[in-house]
């Protein structure tokens, strides 16, 4: 069974440019110079437990390229979408550990999943061995532009009197939790409207429909620059250069919004130490990359690298805080 | 607007960008003609390559891919009953009958032809009033969309030739298709029995594979005069006269429901052609025609699907909104460039707002060029014979299903789906209104549940928005129609006086 899963996981990535190639329409000026050199040496698969063009794929096929040469094998990107992560994170968790699979995992899957998902199919830490934190996105708490509310306060004071309505990109997600957060600290009357995926509540906040939404900044800065929504705080430690008006939590009164999503990379329990020392090196030096940091911060990514130990240390602060979240919140899903 | 048209011309037909609109849009055919092979997969296979190239070329090789594969997916569905997604389900119906009677080539040819006027108006339609119609997609609520989705569901029982219980029964058994998977307000698992992979439901390719194109196999195995019917009939390659005069006119009324309808982003192009498809049947003079191969029954869907691809860039160029996960992607691509899409793009990035929206016409050229001459040779594969057809169209139905989410689970269902569609066919019961069920059920519930969650439980919410009543009442007076037996009495004896 475990053969047969590795030989298709080998296969698919291929798939679809076997299929291109098959058709005799792509020539050959396509193929990339790497991959005929490598072939001897077995790929380094990263699950991206995501569907193609989000944040962590974007963040996972920036590396995979640049890692190649230090590591001195093919790197493969593997999307396993599904569950809200669930499906290839236990993917990796099941896999080999011979440092040949590791996962680009986050806040939701490596931390929070633990505490809100009584059935969840792997343990967040206890089934990984940490490799390397990559990056952080910060959350940012939007009102529609012709909101009455211009500050935080104002829209606090506008929640105790009387009823809001709040978006999330989604139920037990990290901007559910944090508004809830929100919500319950604050003693507000809000109701909250999920929505699938970041797209369509940002579409519903510019609209009017819903009174905040707390996104991950660079879903919506493009909107906020343009002034169709306008942001009353951002959980940073200090202010955006590109975006000095825009107070950060702490200043706004309410500094437990500063929770961000975060992004790492994670091995299967028992991978030896040295593969994973040897991973988490190539990667960091190729997210130290001028071009590829340039790519990553246009994408909206805060660089944050941590090596094994302290991401391992760090990655228990979070489980613990999510933890103290969620049992606040009452967020929780069935697995 | 014409100067900044002339600035997108300009744009567009350098040659390097013309070369990369040609490459997408061959790119995109072919991946389309590949039965389950979908853009998405490869525009984020191809994403790596577009770094090092300008952003414009970039966008415009990457849009290329998309309506390439819009147009690619018609082929198959036409020639192999094999729909690779929504749209090509409703191509299917009237396409792959008129491949069967021999009207492949006719059937090629009026797609493509549809498709290139579909994008020529509708890429008009983005240049002369995008930025305005972006309030008409944001006037859309929960409201609406559930209106529209009802109002769709609805009608897909005119989609039916036969009984209309029948159909009735196909849209909610498509409905409780639909309903698998993770609940959104909560979060619970509905009818998922603990298999993780039905969490995010059932893969609607995988199933939309399944009941047409695999089905159909098993079908023309048993029955071997069908099968001979496929392969033997070779008629003429051009649109006759008379398909001439039936088409041209469903184009034109399915270009502009398509763009209407694909300036929502909340799956607005998805029911385009199915809106089309319907409306055809509605107002036409010939209805013993549908389901035999009726061209209107192709031209308009075909039509408005295509616009609708078109209009979909609204909400991405003007609000940097994707609509759909290839517009993800798309933003993905300028996110990566530096660019963040956004009403402030037209006026900071001229050149390559007005160069995508030129190169959009561009490209369906290029999809014209490129397609018209291959309709002789797509309608030669209809002569390979069947033992050699079938074996390979099913490798390639697997590998399509395993690549859509990397995962065996989706040709299990694959394999489900073909068994429930041969025995729906045995049963005389049309496989396409339980698709249009499965599709737009859950969007209906997501947005009937959200709207009340707005509503704090005050159904009065449909009726006091303006767009959302309309809508609701034309749903209304339809179901009356339907159900109200004098009308259909004197619809059954108009049809029968049409026929004698």
């Amino acid at each position: 069974m475990q053969r047969r899963t590795l030989l298709l996981s080998g296969l698919h990535s291929g798939l679809a440019a076997t299929a291109l190639a098959a058709t005799g329409l792509v020539g050959t000026g396509l193929a990339r110079p790497g991959l005929a050199r490598a072939q001897a040496a077995t790929p380094l698969r990263i699950i991206v437990p995501a569907p193609p063009g989000g944040p962590t794929d974007i963040l996972a096929r920036a590396l995979a390229e640049r890692a190649q040469p230090a590591l001195g094998r093919p790197v493969v990107v593997d999307n396993r979408a599904g569950a809200g992560g669930i499906i290839g994170t236990e993917a990796a968790a099941r896999s080999a550990p011979d440092g040949d699979t590791i996962v680009l995992g986050h806040n939701q899957t490596h931390a929070s999943n633990q505490a809100m998902m009584a059935r969840l199919p792997y343990h967040v830490s206890e089934s990984f061995a940490p490799v390397a934190k990559l990056a952080t996105v910060h959350h940012a708490l939007v009102v529609p532009a012709n909101s009455p509310s211009a500050t935080l306060a104002a829209l606090i004071a506008r929640g105790k009197q009387g009823r809001l309505t709040y978006a999330s990109s989604q139920a037990g997600s990290a901007s559910h939790v944090i508004a809830e957060t929100l919500v319950r600290r604050e003693k507000l009357d809000a109701t909250h409207v999920p929505y699938r995926g970041a797209a369509p509540a940002a579409t519903d906040t510019v609209a009017g429909i819903v009174d905040f939404y707390i996104a991950t900044f660079p879903s919506v800065a493009g909107l906020v620059r343009d002034g169709r929504l306008r942001a009353l705080e951002i959980g940073a430690p200090a202010r955006l250069a590109d975006f000095p008006d825009v107070p950060t939590a702490a200043e706004a009164g309410a500094p437990y919004l500063a929770v961000d999503a975060w992004f790492g990379l994670f091995a299967p329990a028992g991978t030896p130490d040295a593969a994973i020392q040897r991973i988490a090196r190539a990667m960091l030096d190729a997210l130290g990359e001028a071009e590829v940091e340039a790519r990553l911060m246009a994408a909206g990514f805060t660089l944050d690298p941590l090596l094994p130990a302290p991401f391992g240390a760090f990655q228990r602060q979070e489980i613990a805080r999510w933890a103290e979240m969620v049992k606040l919140t009452g967020v929780t899903m069935e697995g | 607007m014409l100067e900044n048209l002339a600035l997108g011309f300009d744009v567009a037909l350098s040659f390097q960008n013309l070369f990369f609109a040609f490459l997408g849009a061959l790119i995109g055919t072919a991946i389309g003609v590949l039965p389950g092979l979908g853009p998405t997969a490869t525009i984020s296979l191809l994403l790596p390559l577009t770094f090092g190239q300008e952003p414009v070329t970039a966008i415009i090789m990457l849009a290329g891919i998309y309506y390439g594969a819009q147009y690619g997916g018609s082929t198959t569905a036409i020639l192999l009953n094999l729909p690779g997604e929504i749209s090509g389900v409703v191509t299917a119906i009237e396409g792959h009958q008129m491949a069967k009677q021999g009207r492949a080539g006719a059937a090629l040819a009026a797609a493509a032809i549809g498709s290139f006027f579909a994008g020529t108006v509708s890429t008009a339609v983005v240049a002369a009033a995008g930025p305005a119609l972006t309030s008409v997609a944001l006037s859309f609520g929960p409201p609406e969309y559930f209106a529209l989705m009802a109002l769709g569901l609805v009608v897909s029982c005119v989609l039916a030739q036969g009984s209309v219980f029948k159909a009735v029964a196909m849209v909610v058994l498509g409905v409780m298709l639909g309903l698998v998977g993770t609940d959104i307000q909560t979060g619970q698992q509905r009818f998922t029995f603990g298999v993780p992979e039905l969490a995010d439901g059932i893969n609607f390719v995988a199933l939309a594979m399944g009941l047409f194109g695999v089905s159909e196999i098993i079908l023309n195995l048993i029955n071997p005069e069908n099968r001979e019917g496929t392969v033997a009939k070779r008629g003429r390659l051009w649109l006759t006269k008379e398909e001439w005069r039936y088409a041209a006119p469903a184009s034109v009324r399915g270009t502009l429901l398509g763009t209407i309808l694909g300036i929502l982003p909340g799956g607005g192009a998805s029911i385009s052609s199915f809106g089309s498809y319907m409306l055809e049947r509605k107002i036409t003079r010939r209805p013993e025609r549908f389901g035999k191969g009726a061209i209107e029954g192709l031209a308009g869907p075909e039509s408005a699907n295509n616009a609708g691809a078109q209009s979909a860039f609204i909400p991405l160029l003007t609000l940097g909104i994707p609509s759909n996960s290839v517009m993800a992607l798309m933003v993905g691509a300028l996110i990566i460039q530096g660019i963040q899409p956004g009403p402030r793009m037209i006026e900071a990035q001229p050149e390559l707002f007005w160069g995508l929206i030129a190169s959009m016409w561009v490209g369906n050229l290029m999809l014209l060029i490129i397609n018209l001459p291959m309709v002789g040779l797509w309608v030669q594969l209809l002569r390979v014979p069947y033992k050699f057809m079938y074996p390979s169209i099913l490798v390639f139905c697997c590998i399509g299903a395993y690549s859509l989410n990397n995962s065996v689970f989706d040709i299990y269902v694959m394999i489900g789906a073909s068994g429930l569609g041969y025995v729906l066919t045995r049963l005389g019961c049309e496989t396409a209104p339980l698709l249009l069920g499965f599709v737009l059920g859950p969007m209906m519930e997501e947005h009937l549940r959200r709207a009340m969650l707005l509503s704090r439980g005050d159904w009065m919410t449909f009726v006091e928005r303006p767009i959302s009543a309309s809508l609701l009442a034309v749903a209304a007076i339809a179901l009356a129609l339907m159900i109200s037996p004098s009308i259909r009495r004197k619809k059954d004896q108009a049809l029968a006086e049409e026929a004698a």
